[in-house]
C-alpha cells in the first residue's frame, strides 16, 4: 500500500482484523510516546511547535523541490503529512475535535510510513516558514515513530545500515581488517597515480587528526580517501585512521530515521577518537556524517567526550591556503559546477571553506542558483541515495532529483558539447552516489560529457608536487 | 451591566497575559532538544533582533515567500498592532492618535480577516488543511471588529471613547459594548490556540533555528526512561536513554 505508485517500505497489508487492530495499536501507542518527554526529550520542543502552530499557510510549499517538481501534488506538499500527524495529534493524544477530521485504519497508518519517506529532510520548507515550524522534522519524527515503536524502516538504512554497522564496524559490512586491505590497495594506488609514496596511519596514538571517512567511498569511489591521504601525507599533517567499531565509517544513517541508532554510533565514533586521545575529529565528504557528528550529537556528548569535530572542508581550506599543498590551478581547465550539501550549508552554515577551496584550484566555476543555504537537495539526501525499492529509484531520480539537475543543466549552459569535460564538484558521499545515478539515468555523461566526484580529487588534481592527471574521467 | 463588562474586559487582559506567559512556560518547559539550526542565523544580537522586527513588522517571510497571501494576511497583523496601540495609547493623553489607530485597525482587521476567510474557504490549496476551528477563529476576528465599527456607523460610538469608558467602568452603547466583550473574550481565548505565535515563535527562533549553544547540561535527560518498543531499542522501562544509547545489541547477534 503507497499513496503513490512507488515504495520506499513495501509494508504489507493486514491479513486480518486483529492484524490491523494491532497495527494500530502499535502506531497509537507510538504517537504517544512521540509526544511524551521520556520518549522523545530530543526534538520534542521543535515537533511541539510545529504540529501545534503550523497554520498551514502553505508559504513552505513553493520552497520544496519535490513538491514542485512532482507537478504539484498534493501528497507531496510539506504540510500534507504533517496535517495527517497534527489532526491525529489532536484528535488522539490531546482528544481536541474541531482540529481537523481524520480516519485511523491501516492505510492511513501505511500511507504516513511511506510519505516519511518522500521527503529528503532537507527543510528547505522550515526556511521558509515564518511561524519556525518544521515540516521536514515531522517526516523525520514519523521514521522515528515507525522504527523505534513499529521497527518499521526501509531496511538500506536499519537491517543492511546502521545494524550493520554497529555489529561489523561499517554500513558496507567491511570490518577493520577488511578495511586496512583495502585502504592498502589504494595507498598502492595513489603511490602510483601521483609519484608519492603513500602509507595510511592506523590507530596512530596522539595523533592531531582522526580522519572519519564515509566508508562507501572506499568501495565506491576510492580516489576520494585516496586524495585525502594524498594532501595529508603531502602536507606532512599528523594524522590517523581508527580500526575500532564504527570509527573508520562516518556514517550514521540513525541522524535519518532512529535517535536511538544514531547515539549509539556517534558515542561509539568518538569513544575511538578518546581513545586514540587525538586532537580532534575530521569528518571527510560526507553530508550527513558532518552533521550528524559535528552539531546533532553535540548535546549527546559528555565533557570527557567532546572533542573538537571538524570539517574536512575547513582542513583542505588551511592546507590549500596556506601554501602547504602548492596547487597549479591550470591542471583543471575545465568547468566545475559545486553542489552545495544541505547538510552541510542550510544545516550547519558550512558554505565558503569549500568555495575557498574550489577558487584557488579550479579556474572555471559556475555557480548554480539558488547556491549555499538556499540550495536545493540533490534528491539523494536523508538516505534516498541509498534506497532503490522496488520502484523507489524512479522517484527519486525523476521526482527527487529533478531541481538539481535543472540546476546542474543552467549552470553548464554554453558548454553542453561533449567535447568540453565538466564536472560537478559534491563534496559528499550520499550526494555523489545521487549524482551518479541522475547522468546516468539521464545519458549526460555519455552525450555531454558531465562527470561528478569530490573536492579533495580536484585539490590532489591541481597539486604541482603529485604528477599530473589525477581525474582519469572514467565512469563510475 | 457595566460592571460585568468592564470586568470581563480587566479579567480578559489579565487571561490573556496569563495565558500568554502560560504558553511560554510550557515551551520552556519542554526538554532542550538535540541541536537542530538551520541556516542562515542572522549575525549577532543585533541582526537577530533586526531579522525579528522585520518579521513582526513586515511579515517579512511571508512576503518573500508567499505574497498573495501576505496581502491577505499583512493587514489583519497591522489591524490587531494598530488596535493593541490604541488600547496601550488610552492613557497616554494622545485621544486623536488613539482614535485614528483603533478605527484604522479595526478596518484593516476585519478586511484582513474577511480576506483570510475567503482564502480559507476557497483557494484549493488552503480548504484542504482548513479545520472548523480555523474558521470559527476568523469569523470571531470578524466579528469583534465588524460590530465596534457597526456601533461607530451606527449610534456614532467611536472604539477609542468605547474602551476608554469599558475600562474606567462607565456605560457605553449596547452595541459597543457587544463589540467590546467580543473583542475581550478573543483576547482571553488567544493564547490557548495556535496563534499564541507571539509567544511561540521566540523558542521556534532563538531555542531551536538559531540556537547553536554547545552543550547546554541535557545530562538530567539522559537519564529519561524511553519506552519505545521496537526490539533493537531495547527499552525495559528500567534502563535510561544514556544506558539504551551506550548498549550495542547489534553487536552481540550473530550474523544471519
Amino acid at each position: 500500500m503507497s499513496p503513490d505508485r512507488y515504495s520506499a517500505l513495501a509494508l504489507p497489508q493486514p491479513q486480518s482484523p486483529a492484524e490491523e487492530r494491532e497495527l494500530l495499536r502499535a502506531f497509537l501507542s507510538g504517537l504517544e510516546k512521540l509526544f511524551r518527554r521520556q520518549d522523545n526529550w530530543t526534538f520534542l520542543r521543535p515537533l511541539l511547535i510545529t504540529v501545534e502552530h503550523c497554520v498551514r499557510c502553505q508559504t513552505c510549499s513553493e520552497a520544496c523541490h519535490i513538491f514542485t517538481a512532482s507537478g504539484r501534488q498534493e501528497i507531496y506538499r510539506p504540510t500534507y503529512r504533517s496535517e495527517i500527524l497534527r489532526r491525529l495529534y489532536f484528535k488522539y493524544i490531546q482528544h481536541r475535535r474541531w482540529q481537523g477530521a481524520v480516519e485511523l485504519d491501516w492505510r492511513t497508518v501505511s500511507n504516513l510510513a511511506e510519505l516519511a519517506y518522500r521527503c529528503n529532510l532537507c527543510r528547505r520548507c522550515a526556511q521558509a516558514c515564518p511561524m519556525g515550524a518544521d515540516n521536514g522534522l515531522v517526516a523525520h519524527e514519523l521514521r522515528k515513530l515507525f522504527s523505534q515503536e513499529m521497527g518499521i524502516a526501509p531496511k538500506e538504512l536499519h537491517a543492511a545500515g546502521s545494524l550493520v554497522q554497529l555489529r561489523t564496524g561499517s554500513t558496507t559490512g567491511m570490518n577493520p581488517a577488511a578495511a586496512r586491505d583495502n585502504f592498502d590497495f589504494i595507498d598502492q594506488e595513489m603511490t602510483e597515480k601521483t609519484g608519492i609514496p603513500i602509507k595510511t596511519p592506523w590507530d596512530v596514538e596522539g595523533a592531531d587528526v582522526l580522519l572519519i571517512h564515509n566508508a562507501g567511498e572506499v568501495l565506491a569511489w576510492p580516489e576520494n580517501p585516496g586524495a585525502f591521504a594524498v594532501m595529508l601525507t603531502a602536507a606532512g599533517v599528523s594524522w590517523t585512521l581508527s580500526s575500532d567499531l564504527t570509527a573508520y565509517d562516518a556514517v550514521n544513517y540513525g541522524l535519518w530515521y532512529d535517535d536511538v541508532q544514531f547515539a549509539r554510533v556517534a558515542l561509539r565514533q568518538v569513544e575511538a577518537a578518546r581513545k586514540l586521545k587525538v586532537k580532534r575529529i575530521v569528518i571527510g565528504e560526507c553530508g550527513h556524517a558532518h552533521k550528524a557528528l559535528t552539531v546533532v550529537a553535540d548535546r549527546l556528548l559528555p565533557s570527557d567526550l567532546n572533542l573538537p569535530r571538524e570539517s574536512s572542508m575547513t582542513l583542505m581550506r588551511d592546507l590549500v591556503l596556506s601554501g602547504r599543498l602548492p596547487v597549479d590551478p591550470a591542471r583543471n581547465a575545465f568547468p566545475v559546477t559545486l553542489h552545495d550539501p544541505c547538510n552541510m550549508t542550510r544545516l550547519m552554515g558550512l558554505t565558503e571553506p569549500q568555495r575557498d577551496v574550489l577558487r584557488a584550484v579550479c579556474p572555471d566555476i559556475r555557480e548554480m542558483s539558488p547556491n549555499r543555504t538556499d540550495n536545493y537537495c540533490c534528491g539523494g539526501g536523508s538516505g534516498f541515495a541509498l534506497m532503490s525499492g522496488k520502484t523507489f529509484l524512479d522517484w527519486r531520480l525523476e521526482i527527487a532529483g529533478a531541481r538539481k539537475m535543472e540546476q546542474v543543466l543552467a549552470a553548464f549552459a554554453g558548454c553542453m558539447d561533449p567535447s568540453i569535460p565538466k564536472y560537478i564538484c559534491a563534496p559528499c558521499s550520499n550526494c555523489k552516489a545521487q549524482f551518479r545515478d541522475l547522468l546516468a539515468r539521464r545519458g549526460l555523461w555519455k552525450s555531454n560529457r558531465i562527470f561528478y566526484g569530490g573536492l579533495a580529487e580536484l585539490v590532489v588534481n591541481a597539486m604541482r608536487d603529485a604528477k599530473p592527471g589525477f581525474l582519469e574521467w572514467e565512469w563510475r | 451591566m457595566t460592571m460585568l463588562l468592564s470586568c470581563l474586559a480587566w479579567l480578559a487582559a489579565a487571561v490573556f497575559l496569563a495565558g500568554s506567559v502560560f504558553r511560554a512556560v510550557k515551551y520552556a518547559r519542554t526538554p532542550v532538544p538535540l541541536r537542530w539550526e538551520l541556516y542562515p542565523i542572522p549575525p549577532g544580537a543585533a541582526g537577530q533582533i533586526r531579522y525579528t522586527l522585520a518579521e513582526i513588522l513586515l511579515l517579512r517571510g511571508v512576503c518573500q515567500h508567499n505574497r498573495k497571501l501576505w496581502f491577505r494576511t499583512y493587514p489583519f497583523h497591522v489591524g490587531i498592532y494598530l488596535c493593541a496601540l490604541a488600547v496601550a495609547s488610552l492613557a497616554a493623553g494622545v485621544e486623536r492618535f488613539t482614535e485614528a489607530a483603533a478605527l484604522a485597525g479595526l478596518v484593516l482587521l476585519l478586511a484582513g480577516a474577511c480576506a483570510l476567510l475567503a482564502a480559507r474557504l476557497f483557494d484549493p490549496a488552503l480548504k484542504p488543511y482548513t479545520s472548523p476551528a480555523d474558521l470559527f477563529n476568523l469569523a470571531w476576528f470578524i466579528a469583534a471588529a465588524g460590530v465596534p465599527l457597526a456601533a461607530f456607523a451606527l449610534v456614532g460610538a467611536a472604539p477609542a471613547p468605547v474602551w476608554r469608558a469599558v475600562l474606567t467602568f462607565h456605560p457605553v452603547p449596547p452595541l459597543a459594548g457587544a463589540g467590546v466583550a467580543l473583542a475581550a473574550l478573543l483576547a482571553a481565548y488567544i493564547p490557548f490556540t495556535h496563534m499564541a505565535h507571539y509567544v511561540v515563535k521566540y523558542f521556534a527562533y532563538h531555542k531551536v533555528r538559531w540556537d547553536r549553544s554547545p552543550a547546554p547540561t541535557v545530562a538530567a535527560q539522559l537519564l529519561y526512561t524511553p519506552h519505545w518498543s521496537a526490539p533493537h531499542v531495547g527499552a525495559d522501562g528500567v534502563k535510561t536513554w544514556a544506558d539504551v544509547a551506550a548498549a550495542n545489541p547489534p553487536a552481540r547477534e550473530k550474523k544471519p
